[in-house]
């Protein structure tokens, strides 16, 4: 039987400065429809279902719901159309009550006499919690008595109230535990028989395959393929998400992954964050350490206690040369550490700062003479850097926020080389900078690598991983599931079986 | 009865600390506070407060500061003030007046804001500076009313407009779309917008809902005093402190209460604090210094309450994940 189309997108494209994170996205979400969006991190997923959703408005493109034209303006002009969607993020209100929850944004409708019929909301709030099946959770209660997967289901009871005839569930999954995960795959069954449609994307493609009755699959913001249900299988998936070759000298030409001998860090039995849990590891000198991992899998956690931002529960990380115990940022740049957050506008940089302000930073104390830092040292070093590091810029005074995201990270970089930092700590180096500057960092990272320097670089993307890295790491749940070390052979298929 | 014995539980732990407060100055100052007519004094004297209280609680809720109430209050009394007088409408005339040069005041803050989308802290400041200026260049001399106007001022009719305010207050901000979106935006502004909450709206509406409190609190200021004169430069910063810190004392009681309690509360409690501190004969400084560092105190463990819980949280996580790390080493 023909399936009636649902939802129509052409040309979608949208760009978030430099990149691209969507271009030409073509996507038609048919009646009955429970269509699986995959890709690598970054691959445009998240971006496509939130201007699905209206919580970002596309570049160029159209898009067509039930036949009609479809732009919506924010998420609740899109719930009015019946596109609903519950979001990766922690999406509820803290401090109000679950009701207050379920209904914000369209309290107007329990409006009497000018007062608000609280009466009424909490017996419609029950009354949707019922259907979907949690009738467990009480509508007055404050959502803050309510443990993470109670919050999100609140989250898709909102989402339900419009009775949405599309309903985008992004990475939702992995909030949920068995109760959560049973009562949406009950929902998902039921906008199937009702006819219509949901938009599921996930990283467990074994949960794909069992949910979802086709996958479309996304990669640096392109369509590139769309599988039935009798097409699907997980090693097609991976093939599609992953299918992409090194090129040229983008990446370290060398297929010689070795290091010295000594060890400049060590981390031992390290727990912290709500993952991260025993994590042992050693860097040694002349190291390109890649630490892979989905999102949520403790990688970023494990950067920020190497550099001392945060206290582990368990464990610590040790200094080798001088058996210092890395205990605050602080220890960490006196020792020679540096970190770049993945973070940059809010942790890497001060952006309503000058780049001068900026760059001499972590370097003060060793511009400091008889207790005074005069402007000419300054200068000097930051334009020493600016001039390495080919920063565009009208001069060493130029706010940085007035920088193109490329040139910030550039900023974030030549602070810790003017620091002479030995030991780096990166956190999603290239995200969100184009092509150009991506090769610049390579290069450099590479140099450094030759000149002694160690560096942990902690990434969601797999190429710059097998592209950069003396040996990887790869992290599941917090802890390590996978190690491998430099090679020709080595693809993003074999890293994946270990991070999903 | 498990729900009653929750209900006295969290009554209990929202009265402690003006009982504290009570019983300490009661015996610091050998019986000299507490007395019953000196503490229906303090509650007199508290209406005033809690109205300008009430009026920024909302703004401070979402987040805003509003450092031109107190220049709000002494522009609405001496204008409003002398145009009753001027139009012969009495204590009617009074209210009405007041409240809508409050109002207007208020809504030119709410639009400004919006519209300049500068830090609230910057604008007020700015404003209160410019509010104070008006009664100075309208009327030097300020206000001074008959006694047939200050009725209000005396028991038990304060106490009713007190009652009255407090009334509309809580059922605005309770059981309002208004009130609830005033929450929801407090709560978190991206997610809040992203639901479809419109923050400049809302942000405008508190100001002018602020406006109706103000311009009470200028009828009652006015009454009580019979005469107020201009502001000096920032003098009507000292209007909003006992108001501000009574805020901040039932954003911490607001976890045991509603906060629309919990701010006539923390108003009272600052009160009383300063009255036991007068009745203890101790100098302007040292009073300034003590309710300082009552209200540190207070914010102190306001902040770190969450503190323990998160180490006991990561006592457990550390033993869990040793003994994972003992069984795979075994």
């Amino acid at each position: 039987m023909q399936k009636i189309t649902l939802l129509e997108t052409k040309g979608i494209c949208k760009s978030f400065g430099p990149t691209h994170a969507l271009t030409n996205v073509d996507i038609t979400i048919r009646r009955g429809d429970i269509l699986g969006l995959i890709g690598e991190n970054g691959s445009g997923k998240s971006t496509f279902s939130a201007i699905v959703a209206g919580a970002l408005s596309p570049d160029s493109g159209t898009m067509q719901l039930r036949g009609e034209p479809y732009k919506p303006s924010t998420m609740v002009h899109a719930q009015s159309l019946n596109v609903s969607m519950v979001v990766q993020e922690m999406g509820t209100l803290p401090r109000i009550t679950v009701s207050e929850n379920i209904f914000v944004g369209n309290l107007h409708r329990f409006k009497k006499n000018g007062f608000l019929d609280i009466r009424k909301m909490n017996s419609e709030a029950a009354a949707i919690l019922k259907e979907i099946g949690a009738e467990d959770i009480q509508p007055e209660v404050f959502i803050d008595q309510l443990n993470f997967e109670d919050r999100k289901i609140v989250e898709l009871a909102r989402a339900m109230y419009n009775k949405p005839d599309l309903l985008i569930i992004d990475e939702t999954t992995t909030a949920l535990a068995q109760k959560g995960r049973t009562l949406l795959y009950r929902i998902i069954e039921k906008m199937n028989s009702e006819n219509k449609a949901v938009l599921f994307i996930s990283h467990d493609l074994d949960e794909l395959m069992e949910v979802c009755n086709a996958v479309t699959v996304l990669r640096d913001g392109f369509v590139i393929d769309t599988l039935e249900k009798d097409q699907m299988s997980i090693g097609k998936m991976r093939s599609l998400m992953v299918g992409r070759e090194l090129q040229g000298n983008y990446y370290r030409a060398d297929y010689d992954g070795s290091y010295e001998d000594e060890v400049v860090l060590e981390v031992n039995q390290v727990t912290s964050g709500p993952v991260l849990e025993n994590f042992s590891m050693k860097l040694h000198k002349g190291e390109i350490l890649g630490i892979g991992g989905l999102a949520n899998s403790g990688m970023h956690e494990l950067g920020r206690v190497i550099f001392g931002i945060d206290k582990p529960i368990t464990g610590e990380v040790i200094l080798s040369k001088n058996k210092t115990r890395v205990k605050n940022p602080l220890t960490a740049i006196r020792n020679k550490m540096g970190y770049v957050s993945k973070d940059r506008d809010k942790e890497a940089l001060i952006i309503n700062a000058t780049i001068r302000e900026n760059i001499v930073l972590s370097s003060l104390r060793k511009l400091q003479s008889l207790l005074l830092i005069t402007a000419g040292r300054e200068k000097a070093v930051t334009e020493q850097q600016i001039e390495s590091m080919s920063i565009k810029c009208s001069s060493d005074t130029q706010l940085c926020r007035e920088l193109s995201g490329g040139n910030k990270q550039k900023v974030v970089f030549a602070k810790w080389l003017a620091a002479q930092s030995e030991i780096l700590i990166l956190d999603c180096p290239t995200r969100g900078i184009d092509v150009g500057v991506k090769a610049n960092m390579y290069a450099l990272m590479n140099d450094l690598k030759n000149s002694g320097r160690s560096i942990v670089m902690i990434s969601e993307e797999l190429p710059e991983l097998i592209g950069m890295s003396d040996r990887i790491m790869i992290l599941k749940d917090g802890a390590l599931t996978g190690e491998f070390t430099r090679s020709e052979n080595l693809s993003e298929h074999m890293l994946i079986e270990y991070m999903i | 009865m498990a729900k009653f014995m929750n209900t006295l539980l969290r009554t209990l732990k929202t009265i402690i600390l003006p009982i504290i407060v009570y019983l300490a100055f009661s015996i610091l100052s050998k019986g000299r506070f507490g007395q019953p007519a000196g503490m229906l004094t303090i509650a007199r004297q508290s209406i005033m407060p809690i109205m300008v209280a009430l009026a920024i609680t909302c703004n401070m809720t979402i987040g805003m500061w509003d450092f031109s109430a107190g220049a709000v209050v002494y522009t609405a009394a001496i204008v409003g003030g002398n145009l009753a007088l001027m139009t012969g409408t009495g204590i009617p005339g009074l209210i009405v007046i007041l409240i809508l040069i409050a109002v207007t005041l208020n809504t030119i803050t709410g639009l400004l804001y919006n519209l300049f989308k500068v830090p609230s802290i910057v604008l007020t400041i700015g404003l209160m500076m410019v509010y104070e200026m008006i009664p100075t260049l309208l009327f030097k001399g300020g206000v001074l009313i008959s006694g047939k106007m200050t009725h209000l001022a005396l028991p038990p009719y304060c106490f009713i407009v007190f009652a009255v305010m407090f009334i509309i207050f809580y059922v605005v901000f309770n059981y309002t779309p208004f009130g609830h979106n005033v929450r929801a935006l407090g709560s978190n502004q991206a997610i809040a917008a992203n639901v479809g909450l419109n923050p400049a709206t809302i942000k405008l509406v508190s100001f002018i809902f602020g406006g109706v409190f103000l311009g009470m609190a200028a009828v009652m200021d006015l009454s009580t005093k019979g005469m107020i004169r201009p502001p000096a430069t920032m003098g009507s910063v000292s209007m909003i402190f006992d108001a501000m810190m009574g805020i901040f004392i039932a954003f911490f009681l607001q976890k045991y209460c509603n906060l629309a309690i919990g701010v006539v509360v923390g108003t009272f409690t600052m009160k009383m604090l300063n009255s036991g501190l007068v009745s203890m004969g101790l100098s302007t400084t040292v009073r300034d210094i003590t309710t300082g560092l009552f209200l540190l105190i207070l914010l102190c463990i306001s902040a770190n309450q969450g503190k323990f819980t998160e180490w006991r949280n990561n006592k457990e996580k550390a033993r869990l994940a040793n003994e994972k790390f003992t069984q795979a080493n075994a």
